[in-house]
């Protein structure tokens, strides 16, 4: 009896024989009632057989015109048992709520935080149920079936009058919308939405402007207000020092160090942070929303564009998800060769990480040498797919193309290569006292904290949570490899980066077995459902060149159910949700990234630490925007 | 040359040429080798990056100074509207000034120098010192959090970095017997150069100037991933240029008061004092000098990371200012002794002073280090501790 079996019957067993399961190709998945949705992921996390940790992911799904019309899904991870779950429930009433999560698993946080920006879907209990990735004045909630795709210039105006008579849910922008839908009655979204009624009179409203720009940077602490429990502000002990007035500074969006367009809200006693609010959502693209909108195929470029730090990760993650709808694998050339492209993209990803992290500290030389060994994995990129960042070489299937004749030649060199230098980047920070001074004890996530606050990868590894899906949920050929999980104890951003550091070097041994173990054959699966005929044949055969010309524009289908599927990224798990209709387009594509999860513990570690202390942790955390706010 | 001059004009009149003259070359000096070294640096800093620098104006882009020095000037002026307009004007301007005045002092050769002081090295620090003040005025007056926390910064930082700083060269001063630049440089010909008297005090004094410059390590008021660029956060243009004029001739003047303290300054190794050879080649020695300073800091800033501000502040005062009080004691004992010991033996005093000098020096070296030592070990202890063995 599987893990997921014994679950099913706990749960029948506490719930009644009502429930319904739902497999689809090991992703078992439970309807579970709204107002048993606590009880049930409660039973799941306490009882010592189940024991499943963490809430890796929580997200709705939006059946427009069924009613109930949101269906919220939890993914559940057992860590000792190395097992997935999940569970759904629909959510009831007007406005649709549910009830939080956040009380078994404060991790649940920012996820129902999203869930709600994203649906409108409300998450009853939740302490702090704010939009995360939208802006606070936004009025409508993006993921929803029924609003608009697109249509929508790119304003180059402060003006918020001129933005708003351009967006597509003004008169002039449903103008524009209808006169799409003229042309292509076929566009789902956003014409359907021009055609109800409803729709158009809430939207015929102008929104008024609201002072825009200016009012949202003019906000005081209490308007960003607290992220829930774990940041509650400290009794001041020092209530009668005259000395303790607080000053709140915006460290960042537009900061050297934090990565990209993370805004910190950061209320400081001196040097000293009193609390840390992270505000994120500046590079919110709707890449869920546009990969709704496109084909698979098609949807699988903007997963380069979200982690663009390790483009092959989300590649990956992403088509092992459409994979697992289809029930297909791989061929095993193309399985070896993913390895072999992912370990590299986990050094390139690491390597930018401890580089920037250095030159964060104020190192600037090991940062040039991390980014020079970095291009070459660039170099190794662009031979083998022609580009050298935005890949999209891993897709449903196998890969892109075949491998380059060389790729065996010029990946070894490096592998070679790499270590000698791995070695100096190492002695030049490890090797320096201000360095260890600057990062020992600095920023301590504890173990405790790890798995309740949805912390995963090398953050979880550093605080010494034994956990590699690599090592403990394989997949691809990762079963078949030899290569040992870097633990470290103490948590602090020291940790965090030895244990990049040890990971990069296992990559380098996972690298080199996988490209020992490359078998001949074919790069991309023979199933013609989804790969596009050779195109020799293409040449010679009618019916092939039909064939290809419909896999390219209408894509191939998958059939319907839900999935997901997670790997180890640099940056802890990544994985995909995806629910299909049957149609040719994803009906729901959630991405889960690492490092949004983890994020939401930054503020824990850096509580009575220095400015400096904070850089360094933001470093050390390694957040990638483009995979927070997708 | 108020002399020769004063044949054809009042004696008052030449003397106000004379320093008129002296000011104008003594600042044209510090602003070309201030252009030298954002040259110097940019190549520098590119070799240990295995990059190349710039190379696009010029050959060997040996014209990006002027380049960049046009970019500055033409880029626009901006004072914030929130700003306090009179206080964020005076920074730049209040930053400047001390940078150059402090080159007055320092002599290029025998009797050579703007002006020989017996009050040299004191006037030295207290015009430096007042450049803080036009950095706290600039951080303050630019209204923005980031540039206040920057000027707080430096002013603790430079305060802070004063004591061992000037601590560290009373032993040169006693050693000399003197304030004046010039005498310094006299007693390094008779006694032998005070890096080999004196090493402590030197590694000291570099630290300090490191600090009191702003210079990585030590270049918290301006960390740029931390505080933006601090207290130059919000100027731009000239105003900036100002500021960054102000950084580069501090360190080339600092790298100069370094090489005319403690080696000799335009002195030519094993030849003697007398020379007349000194009078020719005596500012390029001591600019040859300077610049294996500038080369130091220059390599310092490729190689480490920024100090923490606490652990900043800790390393002034618990471990430079004792250290510097150490130094001052050794050789207030030493001294005499060994100016006994060369009376009774007959032999001339550098040949006594640099054993036992540097015997001392090393021995308390070797305390502090055995010290420094037992405390790393201990955390590597602490770390190896905390290492789990993989699976």
């Amino acid at each position: 009896m599987s893990h997921a079996d014994l679950t099913f019957d706990k749960l029948r067993a506490q719930f009644g024989d009502g429930l319904q399961r739902e497999d689809n190709h090991g992703h078992v998945s439970i309807l579970v009632p709204t107002e048993q949705i606590v009880a049930a992921a409660k039973l799941l996390l306490t009882d010592p057989e189940l024991a499943y940790t963490q809430v890796v992911d929580i997200t709705a799904v939006d059946w427009w015109g069924r009613s109930p019309r949101f269906e919220v899904v939890y993914q559940f991870l057992s860590h000792p048992n190395h097992a997935r779950f999940s569970l759904r429930t629909y959510a009831q009433g007007d406005p649709p709520t549910v009830p939080s999560l956040t009380s078994v698993f404060p991790g649940a946080n920012w996820f129902e935080r999203e869930t709600y920006d994203m649906f409108g879907v409300r998450f009853e209990g939740h302490p702090d149920l704010r939009r995360i990735l939208m802006p606070h004045n936004f009025n409508d909630h993006p993921l929803r079936r029924d609003f608009p795709l697109g249509y929508e210039e790119v304003a180059f105006s402060h003006n918020a009058h001129e933005i708003h008579k351009r967006k597509s849910f003004t008169p002039q922008g449903l103008a524009l919308a209808a006169e799409a839908k003229q042309q292509n009655p076929d566009i789902l979204i956003g014409a359907q939405s021009v055609s109800d009624p409803d729709y158009k009179a809430r939207w015929s409203q102008p929104i008024e402007p609201t002072g825009g720009i200016r009012q949202h940077t003019g906000v005081a602490l209490e308007d960003v207000a607290t992220i829930g429990p774990m940041a509650e502000p400290t009794p001041s002990e020092d209530l009668d020092d005259p000395f303790s007035g607080t000053m709140v500074m915006n460290i960042g969006p537009h900061h050297p160090a934090t990565h990209g367009v993370l805004r910190l809200v950061t209320e400081l006693n001196g040097e000293r942070i009193v609390r840390v609010m992270p505000d994120i959502g500046f590079l919110h693209t709707g890449i869920e929303k546009t990969m709704e909108s496109k084909s698979y195929l098609k949807a699988l470029p903007c997963t380069d564009r979200t982690g663009y730090a390790s483009p092959l990760h989300c590649n990956m993650a992403f088509s092992g998800c459409i994979e697992r709808l289809l029930g297909l694998d791989a061929p095993p050339k193309a399985q070896w060769a993913r390895v072999v492209l992912l370990e590299l993209d986990r050094i390139s990803s690491h390597l930018l990480c401890i580089g920037s992290a250095s030159l964060d500290m104020g190192a600037s030389s090991p940062f040039l040498w991390a980014v020079d060994d970095r291009e070459q994995v660039y170099d190794i990129m662009e031979f083998t797919s022609g580009a050298r960042m935005m890949t999209s070489f891993i897709r449903p299937g196998g890969l892109a193309y075949d491998l380059p004749q060389g790729f065996d030649r010029v990946v070894r060199r490096y592998l070679d290569y790499l270590p000698s230098r791995l070695d100096m980047i190492e002695e030049v920070l490890v090797g320096n006292p201000i360095f260890l001074d600057r990062t020992q004890n600095v920023g301590v996530l504890t173990k405790a904290d790890v798995l309740p606050y949805n912390v995963s990868g090398p953050h979880a590894r550093a605080s010494g949570i034994d956990w590699d899906l690599r090592r403990d949920m394989p997949y691809l050929i990762y079963d078949q490899l030899k290569f040992d999980v870097p633990v470290r104890t103490t948590g602090d951003v020291y940790a965090r980066f030895m244990i990049r550091f040890a990971e990069m070097r296992e990559s380098l041994k996972i690298a080199r077995q996988a490209l020992d173990g490359i078998p001949a054959g074919r790069w991309m699966t023979a199933d013609r459902k989804v790969a596009p005929p050779p195109k020799e044949e293409i040449a010679i055969s009618m019916e092939s060149l039909i064939h290809h010309f419909k896999i390219w524009t209408e894509g191939f289908r998958t059939p319907p159910g839900q999935a997901y599927f997670a790997i180890e990224s640099p940056r802890g798990e990544m994985g995909f949700f995806m629910t299909s209709d049957g149609s040719a387009k994803p009906y729901r594509c959630h991405e889960r990234s690492g490092v949004f999860a983890s994020l939401q513990a930054m503020p824990l570690v850096c509580k009575d630490g220095l400015i400096s202390d904070l850089i360094a942790i933001i470093a050390s955390w390694d957040p990638i925007l483009g995979e927070i706010d997708r | 040359m108020a002399d020769f001059l004063s044949q054809f004009m009042p004696a008052w009149l030449a003397l106000i040429i004379q320093h008129v003259v002296v000011g104008a070359v003594l600042v044209v000096f510090a602003l070309t080798n201030m252009l030298g070294i954002t040259w110097i640096e940019r190549k520098v800093i590119g070799r240990l990056q295995d990059r190349i620098g710039a190379n696009r104006a010029g050959p060997f882009g040996l014209l990006q100074p002027l380049a960049d020095m046009v970019k500055i000037l033409t880029k626009e002026d901006i004072t914030p509207t929130a700003a306090s307009r009179v206080i964020y004007n005076l920074g730049p301007l209040l930053v400047v000034p001390p940078a150059l005045l402090v080159f007055a002092v320092l002599p290029f050769g025998a009797g050579v120098s703007g002006s020989d002081l017996n009050i040299g090295l004191l006037y030295i620090f207290a015009v430096a010192s007042t450049s803080t003040l036009g950095i706290l005025i600039a951080g303050w007056g630019s209204n923005n959090k980031y540039s206040l926390l920057g000027a707080m910064r430096a002013v603790a930082q430079m305060v802070s970095y004063e004591v061992p700083q000037a601590l560290s060269i009373i032993g040169i001063v006693m050693l000399s017997g003197s304030l004046s630049l010039q005498q310094i440089v006299q007693r390094q010909s008779e006694i032998g150069w005070f890096v080999l008297l004196q090493p402590l005090a030197f590694v000291i004094f570099l630290i300090a100037a490191m600090a009191e410059v702003n210079r990585t390590p030590f270049d918290l008021p301006e960390a740029e991933s931390e505080i933006i660029a601090g207290h130059h956060t919000e100027y731009s243009g000239l105003k900036f240029g100002m500021f960054y004029l102000a950084e580069y001739i501090n360190v080339f003047f600092i790298s100069a008061l370094a090489a005319t303290l403690f080696l000799g300054g335009y002195q030519i190794p094993f030849v003697p004092a007398n020379n007349p050879v000194h009078t020719i080649l005596g500012p390029f020695v001591l600019i040859g000098k300077t610049f294996a300073f500038v080369f130091l800091t220059i390599w310092l800033r490729g190689t480490l990371p920024r100090v923490r501000v606490d652990h900043l502040m800790g390393f002034a005062w618990k471990a430079l200012v004792p250290l510097c009080l150490l130094n001052i004691f050794m050789t207030a004992v030493l001294m005499p002794l060994v100016g006994l010991w060369s009376a009774n033996l007959g032999i001339s005093e550098a040949y006594i002073a640099i054993p036992v000098m540097l015997l001392a020096n090393a021995v308390l070296a070797g305390l502090v280090l055995w010290w420094a030592g037992r405390s790393t070990r201990r955390r590597e202890t602490r770390l190896a501790e905390q290492v789990v063995p993989a699976q």
